[in-house]
């Protein structure tokens, strides 16, 4: 995995940073959510209760704040199931980024590194009495996201995820 | 997560409020169990006021469906929105659960 950006997404940071610094304006610097968590799974639903208030606060689309908790529910379910060989407290960042665009979302952990979507998907193709349930998860994340991608950066997994926005006015 | 349930006719409603995911989908499952073990034959769930459904709600849903059609029962499931219904559609369940629009549509003939 690269550890440094390349060329174009690096204007990119440069265009998110003047949009944050413009005059400094509150309003652009809210539409960062960051949270921590505890490796809980009770955080997963304080997690998907902030991350409603900013949706409602910013106006993202009902499908997409949905997808989001979709999303969170699935992810943070699977780091805190499988990232981490002991019992000790673990931390999660979340972060999300809003522009009129897209919501970027990026998850981290400091667990065993592991990408999960290099795990196959499930065959959901099958008949009732077939299907198992394993790998379902993340083939949902995988599905309602745009665009998804995994590093392991200083020890730590890092999971981002990309939903377009519709244009406004839009279903 | 809120469940209530109603008999109409020979069906059991299961009324569903809130989210079916990680956290909620033991009690959901517990409910399911209870009425499947009271002998419900027929269960209507309806997720007309389900915000969103994950891979841990599904997996009640096709647990509860397999124990219901090993023993002669059948499931219907209705009002899905859209981001639910895309779950649905991901993962191979609107193939496999009979998925109706309302809940009186879903109590029609079953």
């Amino acid at each position: 995995m690269l550890r440094f950006h390349g060329e174009a997404e690096q204007a990119d940071d440069i265009a998110i940073l003047a949009v944050e610094c413009s005059g400094g304006r509150e309003e652009e610097l809210r539409r960062v959510f960051a949270l921590t968590l505890t490796n809980r799974l009770d955080e997963i639903e304080r997690l998907n209760e902030a991350f409603n208030e900013f949706a409602d606060e910013h106006a993202i689309p009902v499908g997409a704040r949905r997808s989001g908790n979709v999303v969170f529910d699935e992810l943070i379910n699977n780091v805190i199931n499988y990232a981490f060989d002991d019992d000790a407290e673990h931390r999660i960042e979340v972060r999300v980024e809003l522009n009129d665009q897209r919501l970027v979302i990026t998850i981290s952990d400091d667990g065993s590194p592991f990408n999960p979507f290099q795990t196959h998907p499930p065959d959901t193709a099958l008949s009732l009495d077939e299907r198992g349930l394993g790998g379902l998860g993340v083939h949902l994340v995988r599905n309602m996201m745009d665009e998804v991608s995994y590093n392991r950066r200083t020890g730590r997994n890092v999971v981002t995820l990309v939903k377009y926005l519709e244009p406004k006015g839009g279903r | 997560m809120n469940v209530t349930t109603q008999e109409i006719d020979s069906v059991t409603v299961v009324r569903i409020e809130g989210n079916l995911d990680t956290n909620t989908s033991p009690e959901a499952q517990e409910h399911f169990d209870g009425l499947l073990e009271k002998g419900a034959s027929k269960i209507l769930v309806d997720c007309e006021k389900v915000d969103y459904v994950s891979s841990a709600g599904l997996r009640v849903l096709l647990a509860t469906v397999k124990r219901l059609t090993a023993a002669g029962g059948s499931l219907r499931i209705s009002g899905l929105n859209e981001t639910v219904q895309e779950v649905f559609e991901i993962s191979g369940f609107s193939t496999i659960l009979a998925v109706f629009a309302t809940e009186a549509e879903a109590l029609k003939g079953f």
